[in-house]
């Protein structure tokens, strides 16, 4: 009874659970904190001193109002279902809290709860969140196996209430006892715990194997609204989503001694065609390139070692086609060949689309280069002077020209008039659109789910109203506030290291992604510029010094694990692991084997036998396996024998008897076979007796059988030779017998 | 031993949760989702692997009570084994198994569950269910079911055990009206007096030789020191007034037509009725009861008084078959020489041929004079059909 007046407690810690976890899916502490009270007076209110609920009607007309509310929340928001769907359960849920709480309502909250977190589950893949889960998933399973309990015991109570006859002065049956055992307590803990377990395995097993290639020919539609933190080859700020920092591990970089320090920009796309909110990178002709895996290729003819080179060997943890380099790329270095694509106009590295993609490789390049080297490097194309697209609606272009023009006047830098800006002045007007948007009142933040989506363009919206954003959206406004003043810059994808240390190793993450911008110096060079306000850049290196520091990093560290190992397993992921495992079974059978051939080598050479000691080690082996399966099976059948004989202790004489009565074990075998089992309850003469209807001889031959048993089992003496033999013969003819139908 | 899966709703609303989960993983690609769905495909796994492993350990005994009667709740109770080692079993509920399409004792009981919470490995435990009888006679078990669904609900499993056992429903007993017992208790020549023969009365009566049987409790020591022999004290035999009471079935329901029959079939089971509650009061208020019923081939039950005696009585009017050929009303010489009351119950009209002329004539159209029921409550009692629509 103490386990079934348990439940209302747990199952309202499991609801409560539940909100604080799709509050912290939402990163939302209003939401906890509202949600949460109410939850709490909830209980005060209903099971309090007072123990009051609301009444139907009142619940049903709150419904209808929360019903109502989440239609309208829908209209607002009919591209974030998941949240829409999310507040509607939690709102439903904070009034069914106030409800009656019978069974039926206990299994309606708790079903609210599982929608929270499965809504939860589409909207976050923080660790905070994937902790929730975790202990929701714990307690959930506890709840439910203890809901069975309480509803069957409420459901039991009632129907014994109805089919109580309505007749006057009629005799009351006792009040419904749970009928319990022992350790009712102990033993459903531990089944829990046993479930969990085996749920835990079972369910890791088919999240590890399920195919995620499924999924790749469905729609993408309803995809969206959290993405991880990684490095992408084009940027789409059309699409509103929340990005989560990604604690994997994108690659181990080694940076040579000849860096000077500083943030380093290992760039990886070059976007500079912008439509649409998007960014893609235009389609130019790339000069093929191959390596010998022995010596460095240079990308160009007529480098060899430059001056003032820095040498960067990067190693991925999963392979990478694109290969990211810092301005500008002069060599390339491989272990093994390889070909390569570079672009020359925007000297970025790729593989070749028909090679596989490579796990390690170092790159050779000068951060201040002379134009003459860039000059090489682009095959002496200088950089057309070709028109570039902004915006498609002409009044968004104008008011950010407005605003670029505004900006370049107060600080007394205006737009040259009549003729085009030199690269000089273009180079300070992108320091200060930079310093606009660093200092300018704009907020970094991966949250831009939040941010109402409307018919203007995402930077101008960015710009004007929502201020707030992430990387892609400052690199994307000050290239086009460049570009609105008629300075070419493009937007370019990497990885930011801030803190590089020359000749130290350290892991970049995949949440070192960035987005930066480059404007020309020259015809052929360019500068790098990075409007997102340093603040919002984190360190790839590890935390040193004081506790916070190692907390930090512990936390960061499982971030990445969490990460690593559920978030972003995929494809790749499985196969991967299926590689490693293999591997490591098919290594592990190689040494047994062996081990093995080692030990009968020595045990051949031990005892002399010549060749022929294999042939005798094999015929050793088969006898040992031969005794074993004897062994069982003996075993087997003596545990057997002393079930059917009812006898718990063997007295010093009784193993005899065992083999003695053996014959009456076989014969309630030959006739379970037969379709006649022995009910446990029967006697053996009065089974027999229910058998003579169906079967008579066989009947006949088995009571004479049962009739040895007895004399055997009860007569105080042993049976003789004779009569076990006359028991197997007994038996042998109660088989033919069921075989032949008599 | 049957063993079967109930696949019912909830069953079909998690597997359609199941599958729009997947479906929601592979489109959003979410791997929380998948984990969700690993985590929600295993539990069905689990489901119905516990709650068939749980079943398979179980061995069923019922345990039936000697009697029940009509309107009176009836313990039946079930002994359960939990032969497993490891494994303890939650949430069964046990019934009686009615095949369908087959009436048995369904028709004459309404079925109770019992429900057990918890039995702990190699435990055996006791439950009870309430069964509500709703006619008299033989009740015929067969089958037990125990049913569970640990540990998600998702998942129905039971098992079947074929136990055969049976036991006796009484008439109901209506609380008859004092007069009317006053005017049936003979108070002339019989009543509560001594009579002058042994027994096991109170009373002293004489002193003889102790016999073998005799307790050590009645040797009269003070004698017995005088003789060299062991004496013992007998004492008188009670006689408390008689009442034999004779149901009169000897005219069979055809006579009267088909349409007729079933309503003389409902006045036969109220003078059973009836007969059983002038047995009951008579027991109650300390009277020896006999029991004749004339009509149908069954022995006269001679009048005692003992808690035994009278289930004999009521077990005797319980298994009346009124499907039986039916006798012509003899009057018997030796009950009519005896010295005692006679109350006789007719189904219909009145037949005062059949029993001597002291004696006391009822029939079921009085009944409801006779005891505290109205009419409608004593409709109930003879229409299983009736009886479940006024308990529900």
């Amino acid at each position: 009874m103490k386990l079934l007046r348990s439940f209302p407690v747990m199952a309202f810690a499991l609801v409560l659970l539940s909100i604080a976890g799709f509050s912290a899916a939402q990163r939302s502490v209003e939401m906890f904190l509202v949600a949460g009270t109410l939850a709490a007076v909830s209980w005060y209110v209903t099971e309090g001193p007072r123990g009051r609920t609301l009444p139907r009607w009142a619940s049903t007309m709150l419904v209808l109002l929360v019903t109502a509310a989440g239609v309208a929340d829908f209209a607002v928001h009919p591209r974030d279902i998941p949240g829409v769907l999310g507040r509607f359960s939690l709102a439903l849920t904070v009034v069914k809290l106030f409800d009656r709480r019978t069974a039926r309502d206990h299994a309606h909250l708790m079903g609210l709860s599982l929608l929270l977190m499965l809504v939860g589950c589409m909207s976050s893949y923080d660790l905070l969140f994937g902790v929730f889960v975790a202990a929701y998933s714990l307690l959930g399973l506890y709840v439910l196996l203890l809901f069975q309990l309480f509803a069957a015991h409420e459901r039991v109570t009632e129907r014994r209430r109805r089919r109580l006859p309505a007749v006057a002065g009629t005799r009351r049956p006792p009040q419904l006892a749970p009928t319990i055992g022992r350790h009712v307590g102990l033993h459903f803990r531990g089944l829990a715990f046993v479930i969990a377990v085996v749920g835990l395995v079972s369910s890791t097993l088919l999240f590890v194997i399920f195919p995620r290639s499924l999924g790749r020919d469905l729609g993408r539609g309803a995809r969206g609204g959290v993405t991880a933190a990684g490095f992408a080859d084009r940027i789409d700020l059309d699409v509103g989503t929340r990005i989560t920092d990604s604690r994997r591990v994108a690659f181990e970089m080694i940076v040579g001694d000849g860096w000077r320090g500083g943030p380093l920009y290992l760039r990886g796309a070059v976007l500079d065609d912008y439509r649409d909110g998007r960014w893609r990178a235009t389609v130019t002709p790339a000069e093929p390139l191959g390596t010998d895996g022995r010596s460095i290729r240079w990308l160009a003819r007529g480098i060899l070692d430059p001056p003032e080179t820095v040498r960067i060997e990067l190693r991925f943890r999963t392979p990478t086609s694109t290969l990211f380099s810092p301005y500008v790329p002069v060599g390339v270095f491989t272990s093994q060949p390889r070909s390569f694509r570079f672009d020359p106009a925007r000297q970025t590295l790729a593989t070749d689309r028909d090679d596989p993609p490579v796990w390690t490789y170092a790159v050779i390049a000068q951060p201040e280069p002379p134009a003459p080297l860039v000059t090489a490097l682009s095959g002496g194309r200088r950089r057309p002077a070709r028109p570039f697209h902004t915006f498609d609606r002409p009044d968004e272009a104008a008011r950010v020209v407005e605003l670029a023009e505004t900006l370049l006047t107060e600080v007394g830098h205006p737009r040259p008039v009549g003729q085009p800006p030199s690269p000089e002045w273009g180079m300070r007007a992108a320091e200060i659109f930079a310093a606009y948007l660093q200092t300018g009142g704009f907020t970094y933040t991966l949250d831009v789910s939040g941010v109402v989506r409307t018919a203007q363009d995402p930077v101008t919206e960015f710009l004007f109203n929502s201020r707030r954003g992430h990387c892609e959206y400052f690199a994307s406004a000050h290239a086009l506030l460049c570009r609105a003043v008629g300075v070419d810059a493009r937007v370019v994808t990497g990885y930011i290291v801030p803190d590089a240390t020359p000749g130290a190793s350290s892991l970049v993450l995949e949440s070192a992604a960035h987005a930066w911008v480059e404007v020309p110096i020259d015809d052929v060079r360019v500068a790098t510029f990075d409007p997102t306000p340093p603040d919002a850049l984190d360190s790839a290196e590890d935390p040193t010094g004081g506790l916070t520091a190692r907390l930090t990093f512990l936390v960061q560290r499982l971030e990445g694990v969490w990460m690593n190992r559920v978030v972003q397993f995929d494809e790749r992921s499985q196969t991967q692991l299926l590689e490693r495992l293999t591997a490591g079974s098919a290594t592990r059978m190689k040494t047994g084997v062996e081990a093995a051939r080692r030990w009968m080598a020595q045990v051949n050479r031990a005892f002399y036998f010549g060749p022929a000691g294999y042939i005798w080690l094999g015929l050793v082996g088969l006898a040992g396996l031969i005794a074993v399966i004897a062994l069982v099976r003996a075993i087997r059948r003596y545990r057997a024998l002393r079930r059917t004989l009812g006898l718990r202790t063997i007295e010093p004489g009784e193993p005899g008897r065992l083999r003695q009565l053996g014959f009456y074990h076989d014969l309630l075998v030959a006739l379970r076979r037969g379709g006649c089992t022995k009910p446990p309850w029967q006697p053996p003469l009065a089974f027999i007796g229910t058998l003579a209807a169906g079967h008579p001889e066989t009947a006949e031959a088995a009571r004479a059988a049962v009739e040895l048993y007895y004399r055997g089992r009860y007569a105080g003496r042993g049976l003789t030779r004779a009569e076990v033999a006359e028991g197997r013969r007994l038996v042998a003819a109660v088989e033919r017998g069921l075989r032949s139908g008599s | 031993m049957r063993r079967r899966y109930h696949l019912h709703l909830p069953f079909l609303v998690y597997c359609g949760l199941t599958v729009l989960v997947a479906v929601a993983a592979i489109n959003g690609g979410s791997n929380l989702l998948f984990w969700v769905f690993g985590a929600m495909a295993s539990a069905l796994l689990v489901s119905g692997l516990l709650s068939g492993v749980m079943l398979l350990g179980l061995s069923v005994r019922r345990l039936l009570p000697a009697h029940g009667v009509v309107g009176e709740p009836m313990s039946v109770r079930y002994a359960i084994r939990n032969r497993s080692r490891l494994l303890p079993a939650f949430n069964l509920h046990c019934r009686e198994h009615a095949s369908p399409g087959e009436s048995g004792w369904q028709d004459r009981i309404r079925g109770g569950l019992a429900w057990i919470m918890h039995i702990g490995p190699r435990e055996l435990v006791h439950a009870e269910a309430i069964f509500w009888p709703t006619a008299r006679g033989v009740v015929d078990f067969d089958d037990v079911e125990v049913r569970t669904s640990f540990p998600f609900g998702i998942l129905g499993k039971s098992i079947v055990v074929t136990r055969p056992h049976g036991t006796l429903v009484f008439p109901p007993v209506l609380p008859l009206r004092q007069r009317v017992l006053d005017a049936i208790v003979p108070a002339a020549d019989v009543g509560m007096k001594i009579t002058q023969h042994p027994g096991a009365g109170d009373d002293y009566y004489g002193i003889r030789e102790l016999r073998p049987g005799d307790s050590l409790r009645h040797i009269a020591w003070k004698r017995t020191a005088n003789r060299d022999q062991l004496l013992c004290v007998e004492r008188t035999r009670p006689n408390p007034p008689k009442l034999r009471v004779m149901l009169n079935l000897s005219r069979a329901p055809a006579e009267d037509g088909d349409a007729a029959a079933a309503t003389r079939r409902r006045r036969e089971e109220l003078a059973i009725i009836l007969a059983a509650s002038i047995v009951e009061a008579a027991d109650a208020s300390g009277l020896e009861v006999g029991l004749s019923v004339l009509g149908l081939a069954t022995a006269p039950i001679p009048p005692r008084r003992s808690h035994w005696h009278r289930n004999k009585i009521m077990a005797a009017l319980a298994e009346i078959d009124l499907d039986q050929p039916r006798l012509p009303a003899l009057r018997s010489p030796a009950v009519e020489m005896e010295r005692i009351g006679v109350a006789v119950v007719h189904p219909g009209r009145a037949d005062l041929a059949v029993a001597r002329e002291d004696a006391w004539h009822f029939t079921t159209t009085q009944m409801h004079h006779l005891v505290d029921r109205t009419e409608a409550e004593l409709a109930t009692l003879v229409t299983p059909a009736a009886a479940a629509e006024a308990a529900s």
